[in-house]
């Protein structure tokens, strides 16, 4: 079975239903891709996978390697190795960034009572802060406060090589960002990638294809009104590039006015929809 | 409060009495009057000018009214204090002649890294009068002097009397004239011109006797161009009485000199804590106000099922229950009110030594936890006991019983006995051998007391002595003939078959030689020693009984442990078969609880369904026994350091943070006078309230006119954890001078959702999720603290957020 496998996921929030039945599956070693236009549901997928308690689950399950992981609390999820890079960080004033991934690596790492050793720590948070180019300066600020765009995304890409998920999800994090960074932040990953011992699964969640270029994913997803609707190779990105998401909207109404209809399984050019 | 254990004190066998003998030379009776206040100066042997400053100061306190602005203080009784105490003849001047058990005191505050760096700087008061002060030779060189407030009076009466008293006189307000009136101790600080003394001056202190009240005064002369650092760190673990910290604060910074005074408030809160804080800046000089203000005690009054007497549904306004002081004794107190408080969640909370209490998640008890090396005692939920922790339990209940009157009964049957007019040790003997081994038919009182058992002839000797019957022996029974015995024995609430008696609610009443005789006659009838155990168990068929006489038994300060179940099969004295039973027996253990306050280590903590649930409202205390221990308490922090800065170019600085939890108020803030031009002041405040607490920001700005210039900013933030908590803010402002720049901020947070689940994201817990933000809030203030102290409020902060989450 896959190392996380999404089944038949409905959110909603308060009276709006905003995921309508996602089936995903991802291994640790595989990156995906999931694209999609505004407001098809993207992020709140990133979001419930992590645990945001905002989110209302109303139907179906998750499970991560085997576990249900909608009952787990965030820590958990984070504990076992899960990992979300968010599109907007919030910032904490008066936490610094060392003492909180110092915090958060001791958690990941299973120090119960105390923290990590301070030099074990420094050690390791220099390791990662030459590789992914972080100025050192950012340990002493507080957590996201006063951050700019591109520091906010780089700090969330230094807390995942420090917290070394064995999936990771990335929300949006090229948004915002000019494309020596988006290459920097997506070297990182990459890096991450391969090195993870075990493999690192990755789910990129993206409204542009630019990332991809340098992400490369081996599974492309469309999600368009809280469905996935189309899956497809790398090829899938490029296609959505050039077409924009125009095509695809049209296709989806074609099939959507069918299966009020009749109910059954329909496929119009590389849409499809399964009723459930 | 933390409280180090640097010996590796084995919790399970120390007894826990934190409080240490009072070696009071001198104590002073309650209550203040003229010959109070005399016998104060005498015993100091005070100069005349001081002893008059003290009467005068007096007839102020008696004249004024309590303040009206602020919170509440109607509740002080000012007759019920203590105001003078003296610990020890004279004031040590090196660590190593202060009395062992006060060095004992201050490990147990668990004194941090401070202690034995600044070992030869710190000025310890113990109760009303400093014990040793020790200055660093470089400063006494330097012409600086550091001492307690007493022997500065005697040793520079010139510097003391030109300065003490200009900055607060008597006349100021009402509890300034209490504290001039009978202040002892706090630390004198001199400066000499333009030196700087680069190591903050620690002064550490607290409270220990019960309804001590504690009126230091603290003088602090800064000559010009010097610079010092005042810490005042105070901590006051487990209060639960009344207590009053009321002292005075006066400080002179003059040209261009600096002051900072920073405290780390820690009181529990049952202390009023009334100060007044003031200080003047001359010309260019800078006065700095750090204040931290926390309470260590969180908890309310949700209680289930039994006080070790009564179960608690049964208890009424007017009783009569036990709480635990400051001293860890037990004292009466009256329950003023009860409350259903509906059908909740219960959990069994069961000790190590078997005691057992059911409770709500949310009951506070008193526990002893070890995090490290360090051993934390205070109040937590029974949600944050865990297993292994230690709670407290009543050892020795004072003994307050009442024998029992019996109102005279009317002539009944053919024989006349004499029945007794009230309870004695010997009726209680018999009435509890009659409850192991007596039962009645309609004419007669038997007793099953084999003949080879010497209790036999005791019982008969008692029956005779006590109601003036010949008993007859038949073999194994002892008999008395009387309707009029078996009457008074029905009515006094004995009635029943050996599985239905019980013991009657008045015996726990009694004094206790009483209930112990009743213990002991239950045990002649049904206690014995198993072969090969030198412990006492007791056997019974009825498990009611058996849960009674525990209860009973731990009223006595016995040691009642386990009522386990057995079957067996035994042949009753009078009946010819074999037959199977179904036995209870209670074990004792040989623990003597002499001690008023133990800890036992918990065992198990188990859900027990939902049942109905109540609370005791207790007059003067608010914990009570109930096998364990409740707190609530809602006292009062008033302080509001105050900057006169009465010449150009002075500048004010307060910084002050306040945390409130459960039945709290933190009414922290500042005051600052503009009354000079180009003077600047910056008044930050920080609250936070959690579990219904109140905490906020009472200021006042004060630009007269003529202060040209002059620049003020407050910034008040409040951060909010939940939502029964409040803040309020009450900035006041009177402007007198149209040429000034003021600016007033105020922000109220909650701790938001994105926050706790940005930090949870990463693998942290909620509770230390909760904990950074909090932590994070309070930074600003943190980062002024010398070190020890930021690690010492940050930990402060960490216990008083137990408990926040779920």
């Amino acid at each position: 079975m896959a190392d996380l496998a999404i089944r038949d996921l409905h959110v909603q929030v308060e009276e709006k239903v905003i995921l309508k039945g996602i089936n995903l599956e991802l291994s640790r070693g595989e990156i995906h891709a999931v694209m999609g236009p505004n407001g098809s549901g993207k992020s709140t997928l990133a979001n419930v996978l992590m645990g945001n308690p905002f989110y209302q689950i109303t139907r179906g399950d998750v499970l991560y390697k085997g576990e249900d992981l909608l009952a787990m609390s965030p820590d958990e999820r984070a504990r076992k190795g899960l990992f979300i890079a968010f599109q907007y960080p919030v910032s904490i004033p008066g936490v610094t960034m060392a003492s909180f991934l110092r915090t958060a690596v001791s958690a990941r790492r299973g120090y119960e009572q105390e923290l990590m050793p301070v030099a074990e720590f420094q050690k390791l948070l220099r390791e990662k802060m030459e590789a992914l180019r972080v100025d050192p300066a950012i340990v002493g600020r507080y957590v996201n406060e006063g951050f700019s765009g591109g520091e906010k995304k780089r700090a969330e890409i230094l807390q995942m090589a420090l917290l070394e998920p064995e999936i990771a999800i990335m929300d949006e994090t090229d948004s915002g960002l000019d494309i020596d960074s988006v290459k920097i932040v997506a070297d990182g990953i990459m890096q991450m990638h391969r090195n993870a011992s075990g493999g690192m699964g990755v789910l990129v969640i993206t409204h542009y294809s630019r990332i991809l270029q340098f992400l490369r994913p081996h599974h492309v997803h469309i999600i368009y009104d809280g469905r996935i609707v189309v899956s497809g190779g790398p090829e899938l990105a490029q296609e959505l590039e050039e077409r924009g998401y125009e095509g695809i909207r049209q296709q989806f109404e074609v099939i959507a006015a069918e299966v009020q209809e009749s109910g059954a399984i329909r496929r119009a050019g590389k849409v499809f929809w399964v009723t459930h | 409060m933390a409280i180090t254990n640097p010996l590796g004190i084995d919790l399970d066998h120390y007894r826990w009495g934190f409080r240490d003998p009072e070696r009071y030379v001198f104590r002073a009776r309650k209550g203040l009057d003229r010959e109070v206040v005399e016998e104060i100066s005498h015993m100091k042997g005070e100069p005349d000018w001081m002893r008059a400053f003290r009467l005068h100061s007096l007839e102020h306190f008696q004249r004024r009214p309590t303040p009206a602005w602020g919170a509440d203080l109607g509740q002080i009784d000012f007759n019920d204090i203590y105001y003078y105490l003296k610990p020890s003849e004279r004031a040590e001047r090196s660590w190593d002649e202060v009395p062992e058990d006060i060095k004992r005191t201050f490990d147990r505050l668990g004194i941090p890294e401070a202690e034995k760096k600044y070992l030869a700087g710190v000025g310890a008061q113990y109760e009303s009068e400093s014990v040793y002060h020790n200055l660093k030779e470089e400063w006494e060189k330097l012409g600086v002097i550091f001492l307690d407030t007493d022997s500065a009076l005697r040793l520079h009466p010139d510097l003391f009397q030109q300065y003490f008293g200009t900055v607060v006189p008597p006349e100021d307000n009402k509890l300034a004239a209490l504290n001039s009136a009978v202040w002892s101790g706090g630390s004198f600080v001199y400066v000499p011109e333009g030196v700087r003394v680069d190591i903050p001056l620690q002064a550490y202190f607290r409270i220990n006797a019960e309804k001590a009240g504690q009126f230091e005064r603290t003088l602090i002369i800064c000559e010009p161009g010097s610079y010092v650092h005042y810490v005042e760190g105070c901590t006051a673990p487990i209060y639960t009485t009344d207590s009053l910290h009321s002292a005075v604060v006066e400080i002179i910074v003059k040209e261009g000199a600096r002051c900072r005074y920073t405290t780390i408030q820690n009181w529990s809160k049952n202390v009023y804590n009334l100060v007044t804080k003031r200080a003047v800046a001359y010309r260019d000089a800078t006065m700095e106000w750090v204040d931290g203000n926390l309470g260590c005690l969180t908890g309310d009054t949700r209680v289930l099922l039994n006080n070790d007497v009564r179960p608690i549904n049964q208890v009424e306004a007017g009783d009569t229950v036990y709480a635990v002081d400051a001293n860890l004794q037990l004292v009466r107190h009256k329950v003023v009110a009860k409350k259903f408080s509906g059908r909740q969640r219960v959990f069994r909370l069961r000790g190590a030594n078997h005691r057992e209490i059911r409770a709500t998640a949310n009951h506070p008890f008193l526990v002893l936890s070890k995090r490290g090396r360090h051993v934390a005692l205070g109040w937590r939920r029974l949600d944050q006991v865990a297993v292994g922790d230690f709670v407290a339990i009543a050892g020795d209940v004072p003994d307050s019983g009442v024998p029992k009157v019996f109102e005279a009964a009317p002539r009944r049957g053919l024989k006349s006995v004499m029945l007794p007019a009230e309870s004695t040790e010997d009726l209680l003997w018999v009435l509890g051998f009659y409850v192991g081994d007596g039962y009645v038919d309609r004419a007669r009182v038997y007793f099953a007391a084999p003949q080879t058992d010497r209790s036999q002839a005791k019982l008969v000797a008692l029956l005779k002595a006590i109601f003036g019957v010949d008993a007859e022996i038949r073999g194994n029974v002892v008999r008395v003939n009387s309707v009029q015995l078996r009457d008074f024995i029905l009515t006094q609430g004995f009635a029943g078959t050996a599985r239905q008696k019980r013991v009657p609610a008045w015996v726990y009443r009694l004094p206790k030689a009483q209930r112990v005789s009743f213990l002991e006659g239950y045990i002649a009838a049904d206690g014995y020693r198993r072969a090969n155990h030198t412990n006492l168990s007791i056997t019974s068929v009825n498990r009611p009984l058996l849960e009674d006489v525990k209860a009973l038994a731990i009223s006595c300060g016995w040691d009642a442990r386990k009522i386990s179940r057995w079957s067996r099969v035994e042949r009753k004295p009078l009946s010819r078969e074999a037959k199977e039973y179904a036995h209870y027996f209670l074990y004792f253990g040989e623990r003597a609880y002499d001690q008023p306050v133990h800890f036992t280590r918990v065992a198990a903590i188990e859900p027990e369904g939902v049942e109905d649930t109540w609370d005791l409202e207790i007059e003067g205390a608010h914990n009570f026994v109930a096998d364990g221990f409740v707190v609530h308490n809602s006292k009062i922090t008033m302080k509001y350091p105050s900057v006169y800065m009465v010449e150009p170019g002075a500048k004010a600085e307060i910084l002050s943070v306040a945390f409130a939890g459960a039945g709290q108020h933190q009414d922290p803030g500042g005051k600052v006078i503009h009354a000079a031009a180009h003077t600047q002041s910056s008044v930050v405040s920080k609250s936070i309230s959690k579990d219904g607490g109140r905490a906020g920001y009472r200021g006042l700005v004060r630009v007269y006119e003529g202060a040209r210039g002059s620049k003020c900013a407050v910034r008040c933030d409040a951060l909010i954890l939940d939502d029964r908590s409040r803040s309020d803010t009450y900035p006041y402002m009177e402007i007198d001078e149209e040429d000034v720049s003021i600016t007033h901020e105020a922000t109220v947070s909650k701790v938001s959702d994105e926050q706790l689940f940005y930090l949870m994201s990463r693998g942290i817990k909620e509770d230390e999720a909760m904990n950074m933000i909090v932590r994070g809030f309070i930074e600003p203030i943190v980062k002024e603290l010398p070190l020890e102290y930021a690690v010492e409020l940050n930990r402060l902060i960490a216990l008083e957020m137990e408990g926040s989450v779920g």
